[in-house]
């Protein structure tokens, strides 16, 4: 049995970053109403291939392998995710959404322990298939998490994962971000602060759009626009920094993506 | 939101090889991540003893507003490639050496200077699976093709360079070893552009372009050049650009390669004997400060003239004005044990320094093992490592042009609005059969063992021989060239294999 501190290694996060302390992430969160009682846990996994040719192998684990005992012991949403941009191709990932840290801890511990995945991994680190894996673990409050009903909607288009540096939102995004995010033709299903890791505070945003010719039409609107740049203005008076993207992915759901 | 593109490797390299086929299982795809040899898995040539082409493969990166975002493949984008490839050398003027490029023409009795030209012009590609050929190029009304171009099914750009083929419509003999009338060869270079569009947009944007080069074939693949063209770029890239290397050099980044190298070249001549044996006792690292300085003090000094000599210094290789050490002491004049040899890049040569007075990181966990992750840098080192930095008396796959002369927009990636296709190339060799059977070890030096092996072992003898062993003349190797062995790593050993003479 893989022990919680193997897990937490694992995950690439320390216990004490993911304590749920006073100015923490978690803690961030807006104070008023259920989703700020009852924050979610993402776990954003990334796999990084080592070459074109095995990107089949890999979407065979995470289809074949982990989706099954995925459906088996978690009853949150997620999404199977293939790169199409990204600072590292080929590249597939997977978005899971849990109730919180101990589902999340305790889910990861059972698939370690599962099996198939063992042997599966173990085929996959032999083979040299995996570049490397990468975990983030991202906090949300239930009203920054809109998930859809199904896929449908996402089928045709693109996902693009996009993380923020951004020392003015110390305290969480302003809640106009939102509506500037609107304005511009942009609703993401997912807002979520990293919960632990380098350039704190972080902000990691999952957003659909219809074709890469929206998503290029949406963030030229974003940029123009008045609310944003005056945020972004003051962000730099006052910190010495704007709000600034530092990775963007672009993906595509994988043909097995089922929401669960 | 503005994108900008860029076309990676900003210099690439597709060799030459007299296997026509243009089927990807008749090719073989240069290295793409630094320190990696590439052995094909049908060999370098096929069951009938040609030789296989390496082609070069470019990729396109994006960033958007700043913020790298990766490949950028046909999966997300209609990507237009555009290649032109060129042979002009013999319409150049004759190659007496670095400081005398204002010889005369070769060729100057041909008044019509464009039939002296392999120009076959532009070819573009749209799109995945597609292919186009440098086909319509003449020299003196006599068909020379240069080779191809091809996009994958990602949308990937792949350069094939032409075939070994050199020959003289007019029966004119081989005289010299760079300048030969009434010759051609199909050795090419030239600029690699794209515009890309991306899928829902109507703007197509231009990527910053690129060049490929089509040298002749490398045939020790696991030797690298003690200077690279790499290791020579960069040096270019700080003195024109500003570029700034790390200010304390890595063991295993910076020292280690250039010890490794000077230790690897036992596999390419018979000189160096045991006389590298100091080099293997300063590994590993920090080994103690009077091995260190043992090793650097064997090093010439960049800044000493060229022309001056400095006998028994390192590296053991001839110089790139050994035109003027000829002209100083007179021909034949190395036979008498002058020793006015090539430095390490300057770059290289601090690197050295630093380490011999203690200065460097010791990062040292054991050879550096390649990785696996191909990268936009890593993509030109890949290719730029696997030639010879020098000497460039006129060297092997590009000039002293490209160090001193041509223009860049950015480390490694040359300005190609001031350059046409063919400057890379025009001042080598014609053709270059010449220039490759007389780089063999001139006494006391060598020339570019990494790339023309001076001696080898074969999987049969513990003793060296002669790597080009019967080929005789010039005209052997025109005829011959794709019998040479090429050199592969067995066990701890290098030694020949595929040898068809």
């Amino acid at each position: 049995m893989i022990s919680r501190r193997e897990v937490l290694s694992w995950l690439g996060v320390s216990a004490g970053a993911c304590a749920v302390s006073a100015g923490s992430p978690l803690s961030a969160a807006p104070v008023k109403g259920r989703s700020e009682r009852d924050p979610r846990v993402l776990n954003l996994e990334s796999f990084s291939v080592t070459k074109v040719e095995h990107s089949a192998r890999l979407h065979a684990y995470l289809r074949d392998t982990l989706l099954p005992r995925m459906e088996q012991i978690h009853r949150g949403p997620r999404l199977y995710l293939d790169a199409i941009v990204a600072p590292h191709t080929p590249q597939a990932a997977l978005l899971a959404v849990f109730s919180s840290f101990e589902e999340m801890l305790d889910i990861r511990a059972s698939l370690g322990s599962t099996p198939p995945i063992r042997h599966a991994r173990a085929d996959l680190d032999s083979a040299r298939v995996l570049e490397a894996v990468q975990s983030q673990v991202l906090v949300v409050s239930q009203k920054s998490l809109h998930l859809p009903a199904d896929l449908e909607s996402f089928e045709k288009g693109v996902l693009e994962v996009r993380s923020y540096d951004a020392p003015a939102w110390h305290a969480g995004p302003p809640s106009s971000v939102s509506g500037v995010f609107r304005r511009a033709g942009m609703d993401p299903i997912v807002s979520a602060a990293t919960a632990a890791g380098e350039h704190m505070p972080r902000f990691t945003y999952v957003i659909p759009f219809e074709s890469l010719a929206a998503r290029e039409q949406a963030w030229t609107a974003l940029d123009a626009d008045p609310e944003w740049m005056a945020m972004q203005r003051e962000s730099a008076n006052k910190y010495g920094a704007a709000v600034t993207a530092t990775s963007k992915s672009i993906y595509k759901l994988a043909p097995y993506c089922r929401l669960g | 939101m503005a994108w900008t593109f860029k076309i990676f490797p900003s210099i690439g390299v597709a060799r030459i090889g007299n296997n026509r086929s243009s089927s990807p299982q008749d090719f073989y795809v240069g290295a793409e991540i630094p320190g990696t040899v590439i052995v094909p898995p049908n060999g370098y040539k096929d069951s009938s003893g040609q030789v296989r082409r390496q082609a070069a493969r470019f990729r396109i990166y994006g960033w958007e507003n700043g913020v790298f975002m990766g490949e950028i493949t046909s999966a997300v984008a209609n990507i237009t490639w555009t290649v032109e490839l060129a042979n002009t050398k013999a319409a150049f003027n004759e190659f007496h050496g670095i400081g005398h490029t204002n010889g005369p023409l070769r060729n100057a009795s041909v008044t019509d200077r464009s039939s002296l030209m392999i120009t076959p012009g532009p070819r573009t590609i749209t799109g995945p699976n597609g292919s186009a050929f440098f086909d319509t190029g003449l020299f003196q009304a006599v068909p020379v093709p240069l080779g191809e171009i091809q996009t994958d099914g990602s949308g990937h750009l792949l350069v094939l360079g032409g075939f070994g083929a050199s020959s003289s419509p007019s029966n004119a003999p081989l005289t010299t070893f760079a300048n030969n009338d009434g010759w051609h060869d199909d050795v090419s270079d030239g600029p690699v552009t794209a515009t890309v569009t991306l899928n829902g947009t109507k703007t197509p944007v231009q990527a910053s372009g690129a060049w490929v080069i089509c040298p002749p074939p490398r045939f020790a693949p696991p030797i690298f050049s003690i200077i690279t063209l790499y290791d020579a770029l960069l040096q270019t890239a700080v003195d024109r650009l500003g570029y700034q290397v790390p200010p304390t050099p890595s063991f295993t980044s910076d020292v280690y390669p250039i010890l490794q190298r000077a230790i690897r070249y036992q596999w390419v001549t018979t000189k160096i004997g045991n006389k590298h044996a100091p080099l293997l006792a300063v590994i590993p690292p920090p080994a103690t400060a009077d091995q260190r300085n043992f090793v650097f003090q064997a090093l010439r000094d960049p800044a000493i003239t060229p022309t001056v000599d400095t006998p028994h210094l390192m590296p053991a290789i001839w110089t790139d004005f050994f035109a003027d050490v000829f002209g100083i002491r007179g021909h034949g004049s190395p036979n008498t044990g002058h020793w006015a040899n090539h430095a390490l890049t300057p770059t290289q040569y601090r690197v050295m320094k630093d380490w011999a007075a203690g200065n460097f990181i010791n990062d040292w966990v054991g050879p550096p093992s390649p990785g696996t992750n191909i990268t936009p840098d890593g993509l030109t080192r890949a290719a730029l490592e696997n030639c010879s930095g020098g000497p460039f008396f006129p060297g092997i796959e590009t000039s002293f042009f490209t160090r001193d002369v041509y223009p860049y927009v950015e480390p490694f990636r040359l300005d190609g609005t001031h350059l046409e296709a063919g400057d890379l190339s025009k001042q080598q060799a014609i053709p270059w059969q010449t220039d490759f059977f007389d780089c063999v070890f001139q006494s006391p030096l060598s020339w570019w063992p990494a790339s023309h092996p001076d001696d080898v072992f074969t999987d049969t003898s513990n003793n060296y021989v002669t790597w080009d062993r019967g080929l005789n003349s010039f005209s052997d190797m025109v005829n011959f060239w794709s019998g040479l062995g090429f050199l592969v790593q067995s066990g701890d050993s290098v030694i020949e294999t595929e040898r068809t003479l």
